[in-house]
C-alpha cells in the first residue's frame, strides 16, 4: 500500500512513518503542506492520503477539496490528522468525503483502524 | 471566556495540566508530576526552548511550554525512539512545538463545551539559553512546574483579565 503523508511538522511525519512501518507499510511519500501533496498526487499513484487539518499555504480541508476535483480524486481514500476535537472541521472533512481521522497523540491501534476503514484488509496487504 | 475570573483561570489550568500529564505519558512514555501552581508575579520562568501557543476567541491568552535544552532533547529522543535516535536541533524544536500543540489541543477538547472554550494558534518556537517569555501586563499569568525523571519543565498560562476584575497594574 502506498501512503502520502502530509503534515507540516517533521516530528509528526517521523512518528507516523514509524507507526506505518510497524504496520509493514513502507511505501510512504511525504509532503509538508497541501500544495506539495497536490503536486505529488499529479505525478505519483498513491492508495491513501493522510492530511493534517492545520497546515500553512494550503490546509488539509482546502487540499481535500482540491483532491476531490482532480481526475480520479473523487474516491481517493483520505485520513485526516488532527490535534484537537474541532467538530466543525471534522464535520467539514466528512462532507468533503474524508473517510476517517486520527487524533494526536497517536496510538497504533487508532492508525490501524483508520487504515482498515479506508482500505479493508489494508494491514494484510501492507508491504506488498 | 466571558466573564473571566480567577476560578475560570484555574479551570483552564487544570485542563492544561491534565492534558500535559496524558500527552507526555502517551507521546514520550514519560510520567510527569505537576507541582503547586504559582502566580507569575512572584515566580520567574526561564527556559532554553519554549513553544508558545495563542489561545483565541472567545479566550485571549497564551500557553507556553518551556524546557532546558537537555530535557527537550531527551523528551524528543523518547518520542522519536525507533525512528530517529539522534534528532538534530530543528527536529527537537519541532517536537517541542508538537507536544505543546497536542497539549493545547487536548485541553481545547476538554473545554470545548464550556464557557472556558478557546481556539488555538499554531505553535511558535523560541530558542536561546535562559530566555523568558513575557506577557502583556493586562494578563493574569499562572506558572506550573512539572517534575520528571528526565528533568523538570514548566508551563505558563496567561489569560486576559476583564477591566472590572483587574487589580493594580503589574
Amino acid at each position: 500500500m502506498k501512503v502520502l503523508l502530509t503534515d507540516d511538522s517533521a516530528t509528526i511525519r517521523m512518528i507516523l512513518k514509524g507507526l506505518l512501518k510497524q504496520l509493514q507499510i513502507t511505501e510512504i511519500s511525504e509532503a509538508q503542506d497541501g500544495q506539495e501533496a497536490l503536486n505529488i498526487l499529479k505525478t505519483k499513484t498513491v492508495d491513501v492520503v493522510m492530511l493534517d487539518i492545520h497546515m500553512p499555504t494550503l490546509d488539509g480541508l482546502q487540499c481535500l477539496e482540491q483532491i476531490r476535483k482532480m481526475p480520479g480524486g473523487e474516491k481517493m481514500p483520505v485520513i485526516m490528522i488532527t490535534s484537537d476535537t474541532d467538530s466543525k472541521q471534522i464535520e467539514r472533512a466528512h462532507e468533503l468525503g474524508a473517510h476517517a481521522y486520527i487524533k494526536k497523540p497517536f496510538r497504533i491501534d487508532g492508525l490501524r483502524e483508520a487504515l482498515a476503514t479506508v482500505i479493508p484488509d489494508s494491514t494484510n496487504k501492507s508491504g506488498a | 471566556m466571558d466573564p473571566h475570573s480567577p476560578d475560570e483561570h484555574g479551570i483552564v489550568l487544570k485542563a492544561v495540566i491534565d492534558a500535559t500529564v496524558i500527552t507526555l505519558r502517551e507521546m514520550a512514555r514519560l510520567e510527569v508530576t505537576p507541582l503547586m501552581p504559582a502566580d507569575k508575579k512572584y515566580v520567574k520562568m526561564f527556559g532554553d526552548v519554549s513553544a508558545v501557543i495563542g489561545l483565541l476567541s472567545p479566550a485571549d491568552g497564551s500557553l507556553v511550554f518551556s524546557l532546558d535544552e537537555a530535557t527537550a532533547r531527551t523528551i524528543a529522543r523518547r518520542i522519536l525512539a525507533g525512528v530517529e535516535e539522534s534528532p538534530g536541533d530543528d527536529i527537537v524544536h519541532d517536537c517541542i512545538g508538537e507536544i505543546a500543540n497536542v497539549i493545547a489541543g487536548q485541553a481545547k477538547g476538554t473545554l470545548s463545551a464550556t464557557p472556558q472554550r478557546f481556539a488555538i494558534s499554531t505553535p511558535t518556537i523560541v530558542c536561546g539559553h535562559g530566555h523568558e517569555i513575557r506577557h502583556r501586563n493586562s494578563m493574569s499569568c499562572l506558572l506550573v512546574r512539572f517534575s520528571s525523571e528526565v528533568g523538570d519543565f514548566a508551563l505558563q498560562l496567561c489569560l486576559e483579565v476583564p477591566r472590572s476584575l483587574k487589580e493594580e497594574p503589574q
